[in-house]
């Protein structure tokens, strides 16, 4: 019987991973932002948060700048045209599993009566 | 909400969603629903033309008082920059034309149905019943704007003060709910200093708001 939990494997770790999939829906959902504003909306620490950061622009998922704004340092974030790609073909291949999975469940419940 | 769609809708709205920017400008028309029922008669430019020079006056150093409001939500929550079509611009100038269009017919064929009272609760309960209630004030304000429009009490000074109540009220509590909003969605759960509670080993706080992001049923697409 085919079970959609293999394909749970395919998912791309990188967008998956909770706080990173926070700061990506964020990301698209604007042309970009601050750290601060990221910092503020995901609850992380700033180490934390420079982690996930790094790791999305190592996977060439965003861009950072850093920009002075009013004097002062600014680190301004935003998606790559790539970023957005995997981030519609994340949410994409999770909604096949949804429904795979509840395809699967019914089938698994007939099959056991 | 699901936590993606709230994410989502909060960073789409951020610059509406700085409603302490309205408050100003609520207080003006409180203050001239004040003026108008007499109260301050005794204040210098209570004549009409005066009334009118003052009101303006007040309302621009509104207008421009929402500047360093918006520099404060930025210092304190950070910025977000959106397009053209996201930050609502499009939308505004749709809704001014169609304003000044009902206005106009209603001016022309009198009608018994306030044709542009109607366009602005419909557009106040839009943005109510949309992001599944996320701004309930919104609802309220609409109902209240259309009920006002449609007894219409009366066409003369107690209709205008009653106006002017209604359009301050209405702006103040739609300001101060989208704050609220807004403050909420971006309650840092870390601390200046940095030491914030100890991290899992995703980096989010134990019972921090990421927690069951992808629960429940998902949405497709962007």
């Amino acid at each position: 019987m085919y079970a959609p939990f293999e394909d749970m494997t395919s998912l791309d770790r990188i967008v998956h991973e909770p706080a990173r999939l926070a700061i990506l829906t964020a990301l698209n959902a604007c042309e970009s932002c601050d750290f601060l504003y990221l910092q503020r909306l995901t609850g992380l620490t700033k180490g934390n948060l420079s982690n996930h950061l790094a790791k999305l622009q190592q996977s060439g998922l965003v861009e950072t700048r850093r920009l002075a704004l009013r004097s002062a340092p600014h680190t301004s974030v935003s998606l790559t045209p790539e970023g957005r790609e995997s981030l519609a073909r994340y949410w994409s291949r999770l909604d096949t599993l949804r429904r795979a999975a509840a395809r699967w469940r019914f089938a698994s419940s007939d099959a056991a009566d | 909400m699901l936590d993606v769609q709230k994410i989502r809708y909060v960073t789409s709205h951020y610059p509406q969603l700085q409603g302490l920017r309205l408050a100003p400008l609520g207080a003006v028309f409180i203050f001239s629903a004040v003026w108008r029922a007499g109260w301050l008669s005794s204040s210098p430019g209570a004549t009409p033309r005066g009334a009118a020079r003052c009101f303006l006056v007040l309302l621009a150093v509104a207008l421009v008082a929402s500047f360093p409001i918006q520099a404060w939500y930025q210092r304190r929550f950070g910025v977000v920059r959106l397009n053209s079509v996201e930050n609502g611009t499009l939308a505004l100038g749709t809704f001014a034309v169609m304003l000044i269009g009902l206005l106009w017919v209603e001016e022309r064929i009198q009608s018994p149905v306030p044709l542009a009272g109607c366009l602005v609760a419909a557009a106040l309960a839009s943005i109510g019943a949309g992001a599944r209630w996320l701004r309930p004030q919104y609802v309220v304000i609409a109902a209240a704007c259309l009920i006002v429009r449609w007894l219409r009490p009366s066409d003369g000074p107690g209709g205008e003060i009653l106006a002017d109540l209604v359009v301050g009220i209405g702006l103040l509590v739609a300001g101060i709910g989208d704050h609220v909003v807004l403050t909420r969605a971006l309650r840092a759960s870390w601390r200046p200093d940095g030491v914030g509670p100890p991290p899992s080993h995703s980096g989010i706080h134990s019972g921090g708001r990421l927690r069951g992001l992808v629960a429940g049923p998902t949405r497709s697409g962007p």
